[in-house]
């Protein structure tokens, strides 16, 4: 289905399996939720694509790809993607996958967003791909709470945003304990904007937090100029970190390069390794040196948060900056190829780089 | 302030009421105040209701932003936390820098005079004047004192952001049928196993009923008048 350039005041609920969703201007075709709507795209079934237009001012959701089991035991939504598609100034997030599976986040741009940009929720096995994506001044970048099993985050760029990215373990989404996510040749800078919506409590200056993650791989990002940390892992919501792998990371300019603290919980040694990172700051001293992939386990850490910096009330979204020039789906209006599920088999993370600063 | 886990990393703060009872032990320490001490818990647990509907579920998601947008409210909590006697709150909230202040009145089964104090507390601390200008202070500990329990309740009535609806309709809120709150019809959810919430028609609170494990029976806070308040720490 291809949507002519205007601004539709609606919200479209697709409910129809391997549906193509095209705009025909990523800039020009505009669903405008007006701050009356909840969500501007809805996707509810298998298979669907949204591709090249803008959703902005929804009251949650710029789009929301829903496998709406609700508890009552139906299965996760298989195959979704949502690909050169701006999302600005949503309440809640700019792009949200919930129960869904087989799917992918690419050519994503996200900002204004009182949570995150890009969220992926509540899958096991997620098989999902989140690339080549810019998130900007958002809560938070890239959040995956209770994401599990073949997400991969990589060779994005989450700037400015309080919170770059996150993974993480939480008892209010089911499907926890997260497991297994790849973060890979991100570029996280900046984390800890003023400029940015406010987010009640929430963190602050992180630039990749691992909260009762299991297994994850955090591979070659750029960190720089996180206000508080650049990567942190802890415990959250009674879930103790298990077997991260640090690997390759560039830090630079970070308040704190890395730390890692207890919250609920002391992090037992197991919990992480480190592994061939350019880190500078440290906190415990001793915690890359302490805790090195293929060694024995390090010491179990006890202490508690480094201090954190103060936190500003963050800004309206209409005070943001406009997005930058951003690229249209090549060959919109005539390409034929649908590309309607996502996931990861054919992504090489082996080949992702460390990104240019 | 309230333990809300999903906040560390900037979460929507889904259920603060429920993360605030949940944060609350079987208290077997004395209140404030003779009281008969080692409260017995309450098992009452809401009928289960229907499955939130999408615009329940929105609704719900925004009730404690509103508060928060509204900026404070008159607080009157009926807090049976014994058999021997119970508290009565009347308050004024400001919930733009959570604190607040007001009278409690303590009530005996037995037929002993009631005590007044006054109440003015903030997500940290606890001050409890029994007249002039003599305070007693102490951080606020839900663990250790009933009447926390219920002040940290009434401190998680606002949230600087509002929740996630998707989540709101996988937990456990429920639809519990229309009532009636002052006179006034209201709409019931349970919100959790211990927590009811009555929304007005403007998609307000108007009340929470909370069964907390030190508390002989429900604890009702009514909430009223929502506005800006000035509240005037001692």
């Amino acid at each position: 289905m291809l949507v002519s350039p205007g601004v539709y005041r609606e919200t479209v609920v697709v409910e129809k399996p391997r549906l193509v969703v095209r705009g025909l201007d990523r800039a020009g075709v505009i669903i405008d939720g007006e701050h009356k709507r909840e969500n501007g795209i809805k996707v509810l079934a298998d298979g669907v694509a949204v591709e090249n237009l803008t959703v902005r001012n929804n009251n949650a959701n710029g789009v929301l790809v829903s496998g709406d089991d609700y508890g009552n035991g139906g299965g996760q939504l298989r195959g979704f993607r949502v690909a050169y598609v701006t999302a600005q100034a949503n309440d809640l997030y700019g792009v949200y996958s919930y129960a869904a599976q087989d799917g992918a986040f690419d050519h994503v741009y996200a900002s204004g967003s009182g949570d995150a940009g890009v969220y992926v929720g509540r899958c096991t096995p997620c098989n999902t791909l989140v690339v080549d994506s810019l998130a900007e001044h958002n809560a938070v970048g890239f959040e995956g709470t209770n994401a599990s099993g073949g997400l991969v985050v990589a060779r994005s760029v989450w700037r400015a945003n309080r919170v770059g990215i996150t993974v993480n373990s939480q008892k209010l989404e089911r499907k926890a304990p997260q497991h297994d996510a790849v973060i890979v040749g991100n570029l996280v800078d900046g984390s800890g904007a003023e400029a940015s919506p406010a987010q009640g409590r929430g963190a602050f200056g992180l630039g990749i937090a691992i909260g009762g993650g299991t297994n994850d791989l955090v591979a070659r990002n750029r960190v720089v100029g996180s206000k508080w940390i650049g990567i942190v892992v802890t415990s959250l919501d009674g879930f103790v970190p298990s077997g991260v792998r640090l690997d390759g990371n560039v830090l630079t300019g970070n308040a704190l390069d890395v730390s890692v603290y207890r919250t609920d919980f002391d992090i037992p040694g197991s919990a992480l390794c480190f592994i061939g990172n350019e880190i500078t700051t440290a906190a415990p001293l001793d915690l890359v040196s302490a805790h090195p992939c293929g060694g024995p386990p390090g010491p179990s850490i006890a202490s508690g948060p480094p201090v954190a910096p103060d936190v500003p009330r963050g800004i309206a979204p209409d005070q943001l900056p406009s997005p930058p020039p951003l690229d249209n789906l090549p060959d919109g209006a005539t390409r034929t190829d649908l590309q309607q599920t996502g996931g990861v088999a054919g992504f090489d993370v082996a080949a992702v780089a460390v990104p240019e600063p | 302030m309230i333990a809300r886990a999903r906040s560390l990393f900037g979460k929507a703060c889904v259920a603060a009421i429920t993360a605030a009872v949940a944060l609350v032990p079987a208290c077997r320490s004395g209140p404030e105040t003779n009281a008969t001490p080692g409260s017995v818990a309450s098992t009452a647990v809401p009928p289960r209701g229907a499955v939130l509907t999408d615009d329940q579920a929105s609704a719900l998601s925004r009730v404690l932003f509103r508060n928060f947008e509204a900026g404070g409210a008159t607080i009157d909590a009926d807090i049976p936390f014994s058999k021997a006697a119970r508290f009565v709150l009347h308050a004024e909230m400001d919930w733009t820098d959570p604190k607040g202040r007001g009278t409690l009145e303590t009530i005996y089964s037995d037929g002993r005079p009631p005590e007044h104090q006054e109440v003015a507390w903030t997500t940290k601390q606890v001050g409890i004047s029994s007249g002039g200008d003599m305070w007693q202070q102490r951080l606020l500990d839900p663990r250790q004192h009933p009447l926390d329990q219920i002040l940290a309740i009434i401190n998680s009535l606002a949230a600087q952001q509002r929740d996630n609806p998707v989540l709101i309709r996988q937990g456990p809120a429920r639809y519990l049928g229309p009532d009636v709150v002052n006179g006034l019809p209201v709409d019931k959810f349970a919100y959790g196993e211990r927590t009811i919430w009555y929304v007005d028609s403007r998609g307000e609170l108007v009340r929470v009923e909370v069964s907390t494990p030190s508390s002989a029976g429900a604890v009702g806070i009514d909430i009223r008048a929502p506005g800006p308040r000035v509240v005037h720490l001692p």
